[in-house]
């Protein structure tokens, strides 16, 4: 089961959260009973060739990938799509521009400006050819974008009624974080 | 910190997209599906080491007298 097709089942799911850039870890840690394995590039030590080996041992245990890229990379969010990975997160989206410009990397025109290239995606993920990969690829990835600041709560609403979230990017998701709004005195959650 | 975190999920779930969260605290994981989060992410290699190591030393020295 794709991710999309879990969050459409509305379907709870946990991910791994791999830290260390190395491909036997991480199979390790596919083989392990999480439903997904998110690779981190922001505060994990993933680097763009880590992201590209990773992502194969996550894809050969059946599991779905997400990639949290480094503040404002949107760059690396189409190459970790190119990749093969299933969805990208980024950290720190505090406008409506932020969300805009994210979009805009992870989807394919019309709706974004995603570039075409999907050298070890199509592969890694059976595509049948390059009409149907052109088709799909928008609607079977997943774009998770993370509110973590109070600026950016404070915009919640209008970043789902922007452009950004209505028409270039459909599929935009939310991911706080407990850090930035977070007591100083601790990184854990009040509850 | 909490309302922050259920508003953002209602408004997001609100809006028809999908809400994720990452959990610090695993204790706090129904707490956050019930304020409608779905995807859930925890256990860096190093929790999951620290936590396996844990596990694994309790178990053995627990046997030693």
């Amino acid at each position: 089961m794709t991710l999309i097709e879990r969050l459409k089942a509305d379907l709870t799911t946990i991910t791994a959260w791999s830290t260390v850039p190395d491909a036997l870890t991480v199979e390790i840690l596919s083989g392990q009973g999480f439903d997904a394995v998110t690779l981190d590039m922001q505060h994990g030590g993933h680097n763009e060739d880590s992201v590209l080996r990773c992502l194969l041992p996550v894809a050969a245990a059946g599991k779905p990938s997400l990639v949290r890229i480094p503040v404002g990379r949107f760059d690396m969010a189409s190459r970790a799509l190119d990749f093969g990975a299933d969805a990208v997160i980024a950290p720190m989206i505090n406008t409506i521009e932020d969300a805009r410009r994210f979009a805009a990397a992870t989807k394919y025109p019309p709706v974004g400006e995603r570039s075409w290239g999907p050298t070890y995606a199509a592969p890694r993920r059976n595509s049948p050819g390059p009409a149907a990969w052109l088709r799909d690829s928008n609607a079977a990835t997943v774009s998770f974008a993370m509110i973590e600041t109070r600026a950016a709560l404070g915009i919640v609403d209008d970043i789902w009624q922007s452009r950004a979230s209505t028409a270039s990017l459909s599929v935009l998701r939310i991911f706080p974080s407990p850090g930035p709004m977070a007591p100083k005195s601790t990184h854990r959650l009040k509850t | 910190m909490m309302e922050a975190i259920a508003s953002i999920a209602a408004k997001t779930r609100a809006a028809g997209k999908y809400a994720a969260i990452y959990i610090v605290d695993p204790a706090l994981t129904g707490r956050m599906v019930e304020m409608g989060y779905r995807l859930l992410a925890t256990g860096s290699e190093q929790q999951v080491m620290a936590l396996g190591a844990k596990s694994l030393l309790g178990t053995m020295r627990s046997t030693i007298g």
